[in-house]
């Protein structure tokens, strides 16, 4: 951990987005446990900010520090469960396809590239449409959309490796395909794969974000892009309902984005003139 | 014909031959799930709301929904191919001449927001490759990873509240003035002026992007050794970039705008909702609102079809800029 | 030599002022957070009109990076912090380099080592020479600029100009666009040519090419040449002067032949005393102990002290400098008659030893035994521990729209062989003859399409299909940076295949074996390698951990795959001392596949040489060598510079045309017979079959028929 942490320290971006995402961490886990309920109508509609509700209350008087707390944990449970489920898919399809090589490869690299030739949101607001919004679907349908990025960068990792010396060694060495699978290779195409599943948490939580700004969001559930979706018709009255939950959106997707860029600078540095 | 004109023409063939497929795909993928997704097929496609009975039967017999799956893909398949998207019964109108009414207005924000800002990118990024860890760099680096942060469509609503409500200086909502002309060039300006905050919108994220991937492309250019040779021959900096560096740097940045024409798409949906341009979003995002399945279907399979022939086109381009390709 | 601009200019008038002169060059490359790193420290050097000026040195020593400096090609972050470079007259310090470059146009042209990467991938070469002959790519539709390139490329020796320009570098052979580098460099006749290793990226045949190309053009034009390299037998083929490089330092400086004949310099010595002459068998192979030192480093007193064998208190303490001496200058504080050669015996009990003790339980199975020369066909005398019977091999090449196989690319055509116990087989043969997929065929990591492969009597590649069982070959591999898995202990690394084949269970005995094996390759003590990543250790300490790895299961047989030719000169030698040792103490039989014929002649019992994946000459080393039969391999051997400066220059070298074909589209006949001088319409009808010209000398080609 305390490694970690110096590793992080060597780039100012990552340390950045790593304060970013912690305090969007704190606010969803702290913020519901002092605040009311997102639900309840606690004063005035459309009431400006002010000691009372420090970021306004909405056209139904609800307090809208209190809506974006519940919506902090809902976009970190959306984008960290939905880039998990697309790290396991692509890192499954990735390194078999990149370790067997020929069929299987020809076979799983078709069905990565068909998803990803597919429009992802067209498809996910078609699939939402069709079959109804849940917070689940909602997950499943961005990690659905979203696995072939992963898949194809822990592929390429797999297809660079495999004709690596050090895997044919291992091999002479007496290693089985599932030791070499994940003992030699998959330990080595980690940084890559660090960098990628920071970067589709923070794609992730604009993605339903955008769905619910859509009005394809959870209806049962309180998110920062249906009260952006809410906001829309009330711009002229009350910029508190549109500014807020949007800068909330913008602080984590750029927590995310940053601790990626930063993670990627400090796991693959770039070769640096050579001294020959 | 000269020899490599003629090699390019058949690497275009080639891959117009291997995206029908995926053109196949997609319209199967569609009828999928609206084959699984729950409730009546028939509602699907007649629409909810104030449907008569009669009309719900017609549907039943004019898509074969009574008869096996495989006699349904086909009817559907067929209509496909005819251009049959359907009739929209909130519009009372056939979908596709709905959806082709709606094509220039998001063509045009597309065009403008990426002919004028992905453009205006790659530019930011190439001089900031140049001066690497330069203020100017660090700016920009910045700037492209918060504009890569923000959603496009709060970013539109700011827009809005400041540039709009507050200031006044653009209308907030439509593409045209009831006042204006109804032709000419009277009008075109006029939607131009209406054009400028969503194009701003839709423009800053893919300017972001741009810049981004220019600036990392670039410098990963300027570290290979061709540039040495350029330089070894004299040529000043600006020749440099001009001739070695940027055409080199440029390659991945051209597959980049090619896989992300979707996420644009999907990026002027969002900005034609905020500001209200009676584009195809705007017609998506109605149609959402009053359960216009045909009319929802129908405009999710012209956009995907869209995208495929958009990440044909910039294969194509690809081969026409890298020789290593062309010749393979 | 404080000369203001105004007497360099009155200087070079009057023509006794050196076409280049450098003076005291400081090179920084700056880290974050540290030192920065001194890559060139001091250096001073001089080119005259029509003189060849080698800069000499391991890998790690500072030579690019100074000729990078003199004219603002510096590799960023890399900058000259101090010193004078005065070209033809022109006082150039102060100047910016895009400056520089400028001014320079033109009369400086450079030829740099690896031509792939050194060209523009997406610019026809046509216009890349147009660029560098006007200024401008688009002087190629200018048919006047156009006729001129033309006239240029084919004086260099390429056969359809036209048809060149229109391509792309990728299209084109290591050798064709090494000539458009020359070409690019001689366009608007330079006066002088900086050449940077531009041989090092080429099969020996066609680096035979191009340093012919290279001598004719420089005495043609009379230009000054300013060559970097790290092989003395280039040097010795070359050079009119020599600068010798150590650790960003010039160490020595003089004319060729005293620089071959009574070097001043320990490092120097060193250095010759363990460069490999091809035809010459060694009867120690020498070598220089220790490495190259890390840059990075802080140094004080002279550089090469710690490996020094001559080195008294001061060395260690002050730092030498470059003093003037009749013909040349050295930094050394000993004077010349005081110097032994650093230099010792690889083998033997002495630093990188082995330690063959431990080999003893296992070296029994695998009887010592003294090989006479008598056999049949590429068979030695005693019992075969590897056995390569009729063995072909193809891959498939991927291309075409829908990603089907459109070629097979036919790497091994019918090759036989046998190995014994104890016995060091070379296989020789350039970039595409196979010989890297016929070594991994004998270990068993591919399996052949027709014919077998045994080694101690079992099927190589059964262990592939039962992963139980132990393979009785092991491989040594080229590149020790990708050999051992980065993210795994020195210790993980030797003790997995320990346990995977039941040598030792516990962890006790399996760190005691480990121990036992790093010291057996003369990493001792032991203790200090095992905890540590490969990265923390150097080129030649990880390939001897690779050799360590290779033991553990006990085989019976090594392939070793280039295992030295990604090492530096004098570590090159420790490693093929090891593998010398272990053949003659522990009765391994060692495949070594190699492209460098001394490496072979200096160690090789017999040898083998393929071309496009068929073996067309073997026999016993010195007779392969030294009266070589195949037209081939006599050109192959003749290509091959000599590390001595008077012999080199009385030679006469058999110049080979063209380039190897493509493994995909294999001639018919004898393969060679596109190239070969001698081929006649039998040659490019039928096979030709072995004739043994001498006992256990067998070659394959007509001319013996």
């Amino acid at each position: 951990m305390i490694t970690a942490l110096n590793l992080l320290r060597q780039s100012r971006s990552a340390m950045c987005g790593l304060t970013l995402v912690l305090f969007v961490v704190l606010v969803g886990v702290a913020g519901p446990m002092f605040l009311d309920s997102p639900f309840a109508m606690t004063g005035d509609s459309f009431h400006a900010p002010s000691r009372e509700s420090v970021l306004g209350t909405d056209d139904l008087g609800r307090d809208m520090l209190a809506r974006i707390a519940h919506g902090a944990r809902v976009s970190l449970i959306v984008g960290v469960s939905a880039a998990s489920v697309s790290a396991v898919i692509g890192i499954v399809v990735g390194s078999f396809a990149g370790f067997f090589g020929g069929f299987v490869d020809e076979f799983l690299i078709r069905i990565a590239e068909a998803f990803q030739v597919i429009p992802q949101f067209f498809l996910a607001i078609l699939i939402v449409a069709l079959f109804g919004p849940s917070i689940s679907r909602i997950v499943l349908v961005i990690a659905i959309l979203s696995w072939p990025s992963t898949a194809r960068i822990v592929r390429a990792e797999f297809l660079k490796m495999r004709n690596l010396d050090f895997v044919a060694a291992a091999r002479l060495a007496g290693a089985n395909n599932a030791t070499l699978i994940f003992r030699e290779i998959l330990p080595n195409t980690l940084p890559p794969m660090i960098v990628n599943t920071s970067l589709q948490i923070a794609g992730a939580i604009l993605t339903e974000a955008s769905l619910s700004f859509l009005g394809l969001g959870d209806p049962d559930i309180v998110s920062w892009g249906q009260l952006l979706y809410n906001a829309q018709p009330f711009l002229r009255d009350a910029w508190w309902m549109a500014v807020f939950p949007g800068l909330a959106i913008s602080i984590s997707a750029l927590g995310f984005n940053l601790l990626g860029d930063g993670l990627n600078d400090i796991l693959n540095p770039r070769k640096r003139g050579q001294v020959r | 014909m000269s020899k490599p004109f003629e090699s390019m023409l058949r690497y275009a063939a080639r891959r117009c031959v291997v995206a029908l497929p995926t053109l196949w795909l997609i319209v199967t993928v569609m009828f999928l799930l609206v084959q699984m997704a729950p409730g009546d097929p028939a509602t699907f496609i007649a629409g909810e709301g104030d449907i008569s009975d009669e009309y719900l039967a017609q549907v039943r017999s004019e898509y074969g929904l009574d008869k096996p799956v495989l006699v349904q893909y086909g009817v559907y398949l067929s209509k496909v191919i005819r251009g049959d998207l359907g009739y929209s019964f909130r519009y009372r109108a056939p979908v596709l001449g709905l959806i082709a009414e709606r094509v220039p207005a998001t063509l045009l924000l597309m065009l403008i927001a990426i002919g004028l800002f992905a453009i205006i990118g790659v530019l930011l990024g190439a001089a900031a490759a140049r001066r690497q860890y330069s203020s100017f760099d660090l700016g920009l680096v910045v700037l492209s990873v918060c504009g890569w942060s923000i959603p496009i469509f709060w970013f539109g609503q700011m827009l809005l509240i400041v540039f709009a409500l507050t200031l006044r200086w653009f209308p907030t909502q439509g593409m045209f003035d009831l006042r204006s002309p109804s032709y000419g060039i009277g009008r075109f300006i006029d939607a131009l002026y209406h054009a400028v905050l969503p194009v701003t919108a839709l423009g800053m994220r893919f300017m972001a992007l741009n810049a981004r991937m220019m600036r990392t492309s670039m410098i990963e250019a300027l570290s290979q050794d061709y540039i040495t040779t350029a330089r070894s021959k004299g040529l000043t900096e600006a020749e440099v970039m001009r001739y070695h560096a940027i055409p080199n740097a440029l390659l991945p940045v051209v597959t980049l705008v090619g896989m992300n024409i979707g996420t644009m798409l999907a990026g002027s949906v969002l900005t034609e909702v905020v500001f209200g341009w009676p584009g195809m979003g705007r017609l998506l995002y109605d149609g959402i609102y009053s359960r216009d399945y045909p009319l929802v279907i129908g405009i999710i399979l012209v956009m995907a079809i869209a995208v495929v022939v958009c990440n044909l086109i910039t294969d194509i381009v690809y081969a026409f800029i890298d020789p290593r390709i062309r010749y393979d | 030599m404080r000369a203001s601009q105004r007497e360099v200019s009155a200087a070079s008038a009057q023509g006794d002022m050196p076409l280049l002169r450098a003076l005291e060059l400081i090179v920084e490359f700056p880290v974050p957070g540290r030192q920065p790193v001194r890559a060139v420290n001091g250096v001073s050097l001089e080119v005259n009109r029509g003189e060849i000026v080698t800069l000499v040195g391991e890998s790690g020593c500072g030579k690019s990076v100074t000729v990078r400096s003199l004219f603002g090609l510096l590799p960023p972050p890399g900058r000259l912090i101090g010193g004078r470079v005065i070209f033809d007259g022109l006082d150039l310090s102060g100047m910016r380099e895009e400056q520089i470059r400028k001014t320079c146009r033109g009369m400086v042209g450079y030829v740099f080592q690896d031509p792939m990467t050194y060209l523009n991938p997406v610019m026809s070469v046509g216009a890349q020479v147009a660029e560098a002959m006007t200024g401008h790519a688009r002087s190629t539709r200018n048919p006047d600029a156009r006729d001129r390139i033309c006239e240029l490329l084919s004086d260099l020796g390429i056969g359809d100009p036209t048809r060149v320009l229109e391509s792309y570098p990728h299209q084109l052979s290591g050798g064709m666009r090494q000539r458009i580098m020359i070409a690019m460099a001689l366009s608007r006749t330079p006066k002088l040519l900086i050449l940077d290793e531009p041989t090092t990226a080429l099969d020996v045949t066609v680096q035979a090419q191009i340093v012919d190309l290279l001598k004719r053009v420089q005495r043609r034009a009379g230009v000054g040449v300013l060559f970097v390299t790290h092989d003395f037998g280039l040097v010795a083929e070359m050079a009119d002067r020599v600068y010798v490089m150590y650790s960003g330092q010039v160490v020595e400086e003089g004319p060729v032949r005293r620089i071959f004949s009574s070097s001043r310099h320990p490092y120097t010595r060193g250095l010759i005393d363990c460069v490999l002459t091809t035809g010459e068998r060694k009867e120690s192979l020498r070598t220089i102990p220790g490495e190259v030192p890390n840059p990075r480093a802080a140094l004080t007193g002279c550089r090469f002290a710690s490996r020094c064998l001559s080195k008294k208190s001061q060395c260690e303490v002050e730092s030498p400098s470059l003093t003037l001496e009749a013909d040349g200058q050295v930094r050394c504080w000993r004077a010349s008659s005081e110097i032994e050669s650093p230099a010792i015996e690889a083998g033997g009990s002495g630093y990188p030893g082995l330690v063959t003790g431990t080999g003893a339980s296992w070296g029994a199975r695998n009887e010592v035994q003294a090989h006479s020369k008598t056999a049949e066909l590429g068979r030695p005398a005693g019992e075969a521990t590897i056995r390569v019977e009729s063995v072909t091999k193809s891959f498939p090449v991927r291309g075409g729209a829908f990603g089907g196989s459109k070629a097979l690319v036919r790497a091994v055509n019918g090759v036989s062989l046998e190995i014994a116990n104890g016995e060091l087989f070379a296989l020789v043969g350039e970039s595409g003859s196979g010989k890297s997929t016929l070594g991994r065929m004998v270990v068993g990591l591919d399996e052949p399409d027709k014919g077998c492969v045994t080694v101690g009597g079992r099927d190589a590649a059964e262990w592939t299909r039962n992963r139980a069982m132990r393979p009785m070959c092991q491989m040594v591999f080229q590149d020790p940076y990708s050999s051992l898995n980065p993210r795994k202990l020195i210790r993980e690394s030797i003790t997995q295949p320990l346990a995977n084949f039941g040598f030792a269970h516990d962890a006790k005995s399996l760190a005691e074996r480990a121990a036992e094996l790093l010291e057996q390759v003369g990493l001792s003590p032991a203790g200090e390698y095992l905890d540590r990543y490969p990265h923390e250790l150097s080129g030649g300490q990880r390939q001897r951990v690779v050799i360590a790895r290779a033991l553990a299961p006990e085989p019976l047989a090594l392939v070793a795959d280039e295992a030295v030719s990604s090492l530096d000169m004098s570590t090159r030698t420790q490693i093929l001392g090891l593998l010398r040792e272990l053949c003659d103490a522990v009765g391994l039989s060692i495949l070594l596949i190699t492209h460098d014929l001394a490496v072979v002649s200096s160690v090789a019992d017999r040898t083998g040489v393929m071309y496009l994946g068929r073996l067309y000459e073997i026999g016993p080393t010195e007779a392969v060598i030294s009266q070589a039969k195949h037209p081939y391999s006599r050109a192959l051997i003749s290509a091959v510079p000599l590390p001595d400066p008077v012999k080199a220059r009385q030679r006469e070298q058999i110049l080979m045309q063209g380039e190897a074909p493509s493994p995909v589209n294999l001639p018919s006949g004898c393969f060679f017979n596109p190239r070969c001088q001698h081929a006649t319409e039998l040659c490019r009808s039928t096979e030709p079959q072995w004739a043994e010209i001498e006992e256990g000398h067998f070659v394959a080609c007509h001319l013996y028929d």
